[in-house]
């Protein structure tokens, strides 16, 4: 079952340590996630998970510890120089560009080699025009091809959210990381985030889900890490970690020793 | 017949100077307010420069780079950090501007100004009337607004606008905003510049009172009742304001009368604007080409 050979991380953290007024946000925390995987992360509020992400992605700058991705130490890289690198996250609370069209959100990521100054006179209109239609594609996937220009703040929530993952699979990143993707979002919506997901892994690409959903996580997930108080707590398989005391503990607090 | 020549001119000048300030607060949706010191110091260059024997069709240019060179020195402390840092630099850097013009008479002409500015020269012919500049001028601010329209329009464009709705997330998905900002900044300021040589070699008299914070808030008042963000807002706005406004000398009001009014009427406008209608005469959305599903 578990086979010997070794496969290098696609992300690794090394004692990463976030520490905001003396409070341990993130504290040295380690681990590895595998290529072509789906893990989860996971842990009680406040564990650090979100924090965790703004690391990953140099939304935040960390206290100390280190971040490799594809073996290239990205610790102290600008976040659009790692997005560059292939790296794409959601948002906890959905960050789309509010006052422009889905599809404009879509082309801004999509136009991505086209948006130098350079490019205001030099136009390859063929090349734009084709991008255009592959937005409308992503549009459709997600059922929203006749909101096309409809601006993104007066979308439904759940189609906010969708639009924002399909925003960041346009990226064509390796590594997406998803900040609660199942929060707030009906079961149809839900089963739709859950496919755009096992397409990503289908198509060799990591994934990595904070999320509170347990039903969701354990039924994705190929592998879960848990955080507790910034701490890597545990990781394991799905099934593993739902058994596991330590997790159980985390969650529901200890159970106090009884008198008799 | 001279009146109307006069103004035209100055509406172009407005359309260069707001256009380029719709960059940055259309656009990036960044405030700041060194517009007019960007065009003081331009039309000080343009006029010390021509004073000096350097021919207009040089000093214009380099009335252009001062002035983003300006603009790109600020830039690079107040860009690089998140929050309304540009907005007070800038702020001061007028005040310095105006009194470094005011104070240093011999250099400046000080409070007095700099008079007898040569009129717009090109290949030896000197554009000595109004009608002349003005076509001069109708060519110039039809290049610059190109550049304006086709920055608006592009996907470059369209980046500033993701940048001034969310910068976290455009940043997530790769832009180097920081980059942006500083190629705006830079652009916008040396527009700046060039519309202040427009106007030293039209109206051949400049004093520092062209950095005027009051100066600042007129364009503000412009740019915002056209409406920021939609290239056509730059253009509406003046007219609306400057047509309105000077056509107000027509009418028989006492001439003494007429500033005080139009201040009065500015204080008005601008906040019958900001309640009814924040977006402007043009609004954002309606500069964008519908989309049809």
């Amino acid at each position: 079952m578990h086979s010997m050979k070794y496969i290098q991380p696609i992300l690794k953290l090394e004692n990463l340590t976030k520490t905001f007024d003396g409070l341990h946000a993130v504290d040295h925390c380690s681990f590895a996630i595998t290529p072509n995987t789906i893990t989860g992360l996971i842990g009680p509020n406040g564990a650090g998970k979100t924090t965790t992400f703004d690391l990953i992605t140099g939304t935040l700058e960390e206290t100390s510890g280190k971040i490799y991705f594809k073996d290239e130490d990205i610790t102290h890289l600008e976040a659009h120089k790692r997005a560059r690198l292939g790296l794409a996250r959601t948002f906890q609370i959905v960050r789309l560009f509010p006052e422009l069209t889905a599809l404009e959100n879509l082309l801004i990521v999509l136009h991505k080699n086209y948006q130098n100054l350079s490019h205001i006179f030099f136009k390859p209109q063929g090349e734009l025009k084709r991008l255009h239609d592959e937005a409308r594609e992503y549009l459709k996937e997600i059922n929203l091809e006749h909101h096309a220009g409809a601006l993104a703040k007066n979308l439904s929530y759940g189609q906010q959210k969708l639009l924002e993952i399909m925003r960041s699979v346009a990226t064509g990143a390796e590594l997406f990381l998803l900040d609660e993707p199942a929060a707030g979002v009906n079961p149809t919506m839900l089963r739709h985030i859950e496919k755009i997901i096992l397409y990503l892994k289908s198509r060799g690409k990591t994934v990595l889900i904070v999320e509170h959903n347990m039903p969701f996580i354990m039924g994705i997930c190929d592998h879960v890490i848990v955080l507790d108080q910034g701490r890597h707590l545990v990781e394991g398989r799905p099934q593993d970690i739902q058994k596991n005391q330590l997790v159980l503990e985390a969650y529901l607090g200890r159970r106090r020793p009884t008198l008799l | 017949m001279g009146f109307i020549v006069h103004n035209l001119i100055l509406l172009l000048i407005y359309f260069v100077l707001v256009g380029s300030y719709n960059l940055m607060l259309g656009s990036l949706g960044i405030l700041h307010f060194g517009q007019v010191a960007f065009f003081a110091l331009g039309a000080y260059t343009s006029a010390m420069l021509t004073l000096a024997g350097v021919p207009f069709i040089i000093a214009l240019p380099i009335a252009m780079a001062v002035s983003g060179i300006m603009g790109f020195l600020i830039g690079i402390p107040c860009l690089r950090i998140k929050g309304h840092y540009l907005a007070l630099a800038t702020l001061g850097l007028s005040e310095v501007i105006r009194l470094i013009l005011l104070n240093s008479a011999s250099f400046t002409g000080g409070p007095i100004g700099i008079r007898g500015i040569p009129k717009p020269e090109i290949f030896g012919i000197t554009l000595s009337t109004k009608p002349e500049i003005l076509l001069l001028y109708a060519l110039i601010t039809f290049m610059a607004l190109a550049i304006i329209y086709r920055i608006m329009h592009s996907p470059y464009g369209k980046v500033l606008e993701s940048i001034r709705e969310d910068e976290v997330a455009a940043e997530s998905l790769g832009k180097n905003i920081v980059n942006y900002k500083m190629q705006i900044f830079t652009i916008t300021s040396s527009l700046a510049g060039l519309a202040g040589s427009m106007y030293a070699h039209s109206f051949t008299y400049i004093d520092p009172s062209l950095a005027k914070i009051s100066a600042m808030n007129y364009l503000l008042v412009l740019l915002i009742t056209g409406g920021a963000g939609n290239f056509w807002g730059a253009i509406i706005g003046p007219i609306v304001i400057v047509a309105g406004f000077e056509s107000m000398r027509l009418l028989p009001i006492p001439s003494e009368l007429v500033g005080t009014i139009q201040q009065i009427l500015y204080g008005l406008l601008f906040i019958l604007i900001i309640l009814f209608r924040p977006q402007g005469i043009c609004s954002r959305q309606y500069s964008r080409k519908k989309i049809t599903a």
